[in-house]
């Protein structure tokens, strides 16, 4: 199983390589970062881990 | 800092993963983010399956992810139907992967929710009460777009993939 990172399309061996990659695409920031995902594919993350957070905690509760 | 989340996609007969998939295009060739007009589905064909997982990277101080909805948002182009493993009762547990197939597929055989899912409609760990309470993946999330032969146009549609999130 090979590990592609899709907005810079570097190929790794590993997941922990790809986790632990610099992407261009993002400014450097690697993945498991909010910088990476505001920087690809999620400008919205904040909205969207807010939303997601208040769903949780409106379950919990 | 909350949890990160980002789609991956599986293809090829190795099991290519892509992470964080900018979309999910359907079309006539095994391949993420793929050109709708390039790889269009002859009428009365099928796309070819997609293997997706919600992949959680890193959960950011948050102690659990669950409930996960897979549901999809504007018609499809004529009569075509959209298919998933995805469902809220009656969940046969975790897909195993295997390469995506143009034919019908006989994993993906519930329609795919136009709206969103009273409740969790895709596993984690095999069952839909499952958790993530450190970085990992939910069950593979299949899906395949069938169309009929009169099925002359495709159609632009919204693919949603919501989780959430416990501090």
């Amino acid at each position: 199983m090979s590990h592609i990172c899709s907005p810079c399309g570097k190929e790794f061996a590993t997941e922990a390589e790809y986790l632990n990659h610099e992407c261009e695409k993002a400014n450097g920031a690697k993945p498991g970062t909010p910088e990476f995902l505001k920087g690809t594919t999620q400008p919205a993350h904040d909205t969207i881990a807010e939303a997601a957070l208040k769903r949780g905690e409106e379950r919990k509760a | 800092m909350a949890a990160t989340v980002e789609i991956d996609e599986s293809n090829g007969a190795g099991e290519t993963v892509s992470h964080n998939i900018a979309n999910s295009n359907m079309g006539s060739t095994d391949a993420k983010e793929l050109v709708a007009a390039t790889y269009p589905i002859t009428p009365g064909n099928n796309s070819y399956e997609k293997f997706q997982k919600i992949h959680v990277t890193n959960m950011g101080g948050s102690s659990k992810i669950d409930n996960l909805k897979v549901w999809r948002t504007t018609a499809l182009g004529g009569s075509a139907t959209h298919k998933t493993n995805a469902r809220i009762a009656g969940y046969v547990g975790a897909e195993a992967y295997h390469q995506p197939i143009a034919t019908t597929s006989s994993d993906a055989a519930q329609a795919m929710p136009t709206s969103e899912p009273a409740s969790a409609n895709l596993g984690i760990g095999g069952a839909l009460a499952g958790s993530l309470i450190a970085a990992g993946y939910s069950d593979y999330l299949l899906h395949q777009i069938q169309t009929d032969a009169g099925d002359v146009a495709g159609a632009s549609t919204t693919m949603h993939y919501q989780y959430d999130e416990t501090a």
